[in-house]
């Protein structure tokens, strides 16, 4: 405990990125600009995996604090890691490595994105700063300004290709996303007025099934699933998530939505246990099969490759949705342990890479081709085989077909689905396998088709060739989610920790 | 509801789909009824922090209860705040004139007589009216935020106006934008290694620390806010331009 | 009734008035503006919550108000920002059109 809560590595997590942001900010553009940015990366990295490794070897798997000022939680901030947010954590880290490796290339001089680049490396150390800041946070205001952070910057981010499309789809992320933290600014408000408190903790121990309590997580679950974008509620991330440059795109669905999750998690299950219900964790539930089947149905219908992976990303955030339902429910309380909680984690993390993977490998094609028509894919395979490889074994993830870390989450689900006896579930997750394993191969199919004339179509020559930087960060994440497949018991050993330290 | 977002000037203010504006009624005053019921029912937790911060804030090294919570007890969260304010400065920042100076004085031939004279007589005193607000900060209400808003006010009706331009994205603008944010992580991370922990003031120093932290965070503030008026300003100047040069074509 | 009951209700109403804004009006910048109106109600009712016992008052929702007016005026910023650029691409459209 000493060693981590007494080192500088929590803050240094956040801070590193925040420096990153400014010396990118200062420099502008320069031919250093993309080693600087990985040199940064790489040291985020190994920060992330020294906190990893110091918190695996204290072996005691508490949540551990780290108070800031020397005030101590109701008056000052403190930071807080458990094994669920360590997970986040070195998630983020890994992905910020990958990701900046792709960007450094993607806004490079060679392509035509490169002016962007003055404004995208802060912008996304920024984004980064605030991810690492949300999931050790232990002060509900604190999460607040982490969220805005993220909404900001993510917003940002997404208008940086500056056309109308990107502009109008990033002007309505950020008026969703401000609706979305008023809402839970506001829970935080009226959680202070009856526990006058803002500590997570501190509030959890006062908490019960009052009126006030319970307004409180009806307000924070409507302002959260608003960013999660849960079925009814996804309207603006399809065009938000396809129009983002791409290495943006990746990150976004990877996890800015997670954030927002990771929070609902820890309200639903930590903080505010008390106050639900039966019968709100199973509309929850409903909400994220309806989102499987919906959200696949639209991804199997779309013409443009990155609103087909956009809205497959509406539908696996629909199955992480059933661990609401699916969680042990016991004496009025429902506890973030067992089996479900394992899949959701697994699945969060299997979905991060995988998505990953697919949106870089998407990129790729889509700088190949020239456009992101999926119609004009026909034949790809031959000119770029390895990002359609890319794409098939992230794809195969997705579906949930073996050897994947996809098949592992969803198995874990279907046999938590089966033990607690709801059946009506499984056909959920089955009826949205087929429809993923059908949109996927429509677009593989697709690719694997030879069609000669297409092949030596005059337009391909004149697109850059994809540079192998890109095709390599892609490939690396293709093989992160097959090997999480064959070692499962890595993530499940951090999401059991996971399971003890939630009782609180 | 947010599927059509409307620009044009002239344009319905209200959304003509009837299906969302009866159903928002009815959350809204669903909303409404629920919580006023709170209001009304709960007794909740009568002072909040207020005895604990009084106990303090001796240690604080500030007199003023809403900077201590702001600037020692919870100057964690006003770190992140700032950088918020720098990632809109980032989004909104055109990219380009990096080699412009940073301050230049532009000889008009026609001169607004009101203008100058509001140049003349109120900005000066805007400024000495934020500082004063930044020095009563540790006691009274007043501080970083209220004197950097003011000057911003005051660098708007300076630098906007013909006589005089900023140039926000010269290198000396930028260093100026992230100082606080630099200040801030800088003294942080120095009082882990001096005090144990990520921003601990020592006590004899806190007052100094948190004036300098406060008066690099007015310096940051005025000038992002003021980059953030002036961006909607040149978007205008040169789409009209932009006007002109075309009927001349 | 005490006073500060009857802002937390004022603060409560306003968010009340802003929402039902964001949702119905059809212009952006009228959206814009009802999630201001929705996050003044907030703050009022932080305000409200400081005062509760007439004897004490809270200095930490006057500090969270603080905090939260600089991230709206951040993201107000950013959003009219977006919607001018989209305004001056539409613009530019229109005349090549003409």
């Amino acid at each position: 405990m000493n060693e981590l809560s007494s080192s500088l590595l929590l803050p240094a997590i956040v801070f590193l990125p925040l420096l990153a942001a400014i010396i990118a900010f200062l420099i502008g553009r320069n031919q250093l600009q993309g080693r600087i940015n990985i040199c940064f990366s790489l040291a985020q990295f190994l920060l992330v995996v020294l906190t990893t490794l110091l918190f695996l070897h204290e072996q005691t798997y508490q949540s551990e604090r780290y108070v800031i000022g020397g005030w101590g939680a109701p008056l000052g901030i403190d930071l807080i890691v458990d094994g669920f947010s360590i997970l986040m954590i070195a998630l983020t880290g890994l992905l910020t490595l990958l990701i900046t490796l792709y960007s450094a290339s993607y806004f490079s001089d060679k392509y035509s994105a490169s002016e962007k680049s003055l404004r995208f490396w802060p912008l996304w150390w920024l984004l980064i700063s605030g991810l690492n800041a949300l999931f050790m946070s232990a002060d509900a205001f604190n999460i607040y300004v982490c969220l805005e952070i993220i909404g900001l910057s993510a917003a940002a981010l997404v208008a940086l290709q500056g056309s109308r499309a990107a502009l109008e789809a990033a002007l309505r992320y950020l008026l969703v996303g401000l609706l979305g933290s008023l809402f839970y600014l506001f829970a935080i408000a009226i959680l202070y007025r009856s526990h006058g408190t803002l500590d997570l903790m501190q509030i959890a121990e006062t908490a019960n099934h009052s009126f006030p309590d319970k307004v409180a997580m009806i307000l924070i679950t409507i302002g959260l699933l608003l960013k999660i974008a849960l079925f009814p509620l996804h309207f603006w991330l399809p065009p938000a998530h396809a129009n983002a440059p791409t290495p943006v795109s990746a990150i976004l669905s990877a996890l800015v939505v997670k954030a927002s999750l990771y929070i609902l998690i820890k309200f639903w299950f930590d903080v505010l246990g008390a106050t639900i219900t039966l019968g709100a964790s199973q509309m929850l539930g409903a909400l994220g099969g309806a989102g499987i089947i919906y959200g696949s149905w639209c991804a199997f219908r779309a013409t443009q490759l990155k609103v087909l992976i956009a809205y497959s990303t509406v539908a696996q955030l629909g199955y992480i949705f059933l661990l609401f339902p699916l969680s042990e429910y016991s004496m009025g309380v429902s506890s973030f342990t067992g089996s479900a909680s394992q899949a959701a984690v697994y699945f969060i993390v299997a979905h991060a890479c995988a998505k990953a993977a697919m949106f870089l490998a998407a990129g790729n094609l889509i700088l190949a081709q020239g456009n992101g028509e999926i119609a004009q894919l026909k034949g790809i395979a031959v000119r770029e085989p390895l990002n359609v490889l890319v794409f098939a074994v992230a794809g195969i993830s997705l579906i949930g077909l073996p050897p994947s870390a996809g098949f592992i989450a969803k198995w874990l689900l279907l046999t938590t689905a089966i033990e607690s006896g709801q059946w009506w579930w499984v056909i959920v997750v089955i009826i949205g396998g087929l429809l993923g394993a059908m949109y996927l191969f429509k677009v593989l199919s697709l690719a694997f088709s030879t069609d000669p004339a297409v092949v030596e179509s005059p337009t391909s020559k004149s697109t850059p060739q994809v540079s192998n930087v890109m095709t390599t960060v892609a490939l690396i994440l293709a093989l992160i989610t097959l090997a999480l497949g064959f070692n499962a018991e890595f993530i499940l050993n951090i999401s059991n920790t996971v399971s003890e330290v939630s009782g609180i | 509801m947010f599927n059509t977002l409307n620009i044009e000037y002239d344009s319905p203010a209200v959304d003509k789909s009837a299906l969302s504006l009866i159903a928002s009624v009815l959350v809204a005053g669903f909303l409404l009824a629920v919580t006023i019921t709170i209001v009304l029912s709960d007794k909740g937790h009568n002072t909040g922090l207020a005895p604990l911060i009084t106990q303090n804030i001796e240690l604080s090294g500030v007199t003023n209860p809403v900077t201590a919570v702001l600037l020692n007890f919870r100057a964690y969260d006003t770190l992140l705040e700032i950088a918020v304010l720098l990632v809109v400065v980032l989004a909104i920042l055109p990219t380009r004139d990096h080699h412009a100076p940073f301050f230049k004085r532009i000889v008009v031939s026609k001169k607004n007589l009101v203008l100058s004279a509001l140049q003349r007589w109120i900005a000066p005193a805007v400024v000495v009216f934020a500082g004063y607000l930044l020095w009563a900060g540790a006691h009274q209400p007043g501080g970083a935020f209220q004197a950097g808003a003011l000057l911003a006010g005051a660098s708007v009706l300076m630098f906007q106006s013909d006589t005089y331009q900023v140039n926000y994205t010269s290198l000396m603008a930028r260093v100026l934008l992230v100082l606080s944010l630099v200040v801030f992580i800088t003294i942080g991370t120095a009082l882990i290694y001096f005090e144990g922990s990520l921003l601990t003031y020592p006590l004899a120093f806190s007052g100094l620390l948190i004036l300098l932290i406060e008066t690099c965070a007015t310096v940051s503030i005025t000038l992002a806010l003021a980059s953030l008026y002036s961006s909607f300003i040149v978007s205008e100047n040169t789409s009209v331009t932009d006007n002109k040069h075309r009927t001349i074509k | 009734m005490t006073s500060a009951l009857l802002y937390a209700i004022a603060g409560l109403a306003l968010f009340a008035i802003g929402f039902f804004g964001v949702v119905v009006a059809s212009h952006v910048m009228r959206k814009i503006l009802a999630l201001n109106v929705m996050g003044v109600g907030i703050f009022m009712f932080l305000i409200a919550c400081a005062k509760r016992n007439p004897l004490v008052v809270d200095p930490l929702p006057h500090a969270m108000v603080l905090t939260g007016i600089v991230i709206a005026v951040a993201g107000t910023a950013l959003a009219l920002n977006l919607m001018v650029r989209i305004h001056h691409i539409d613009q530019s459209s229109q005349e090549q059109s003409k």
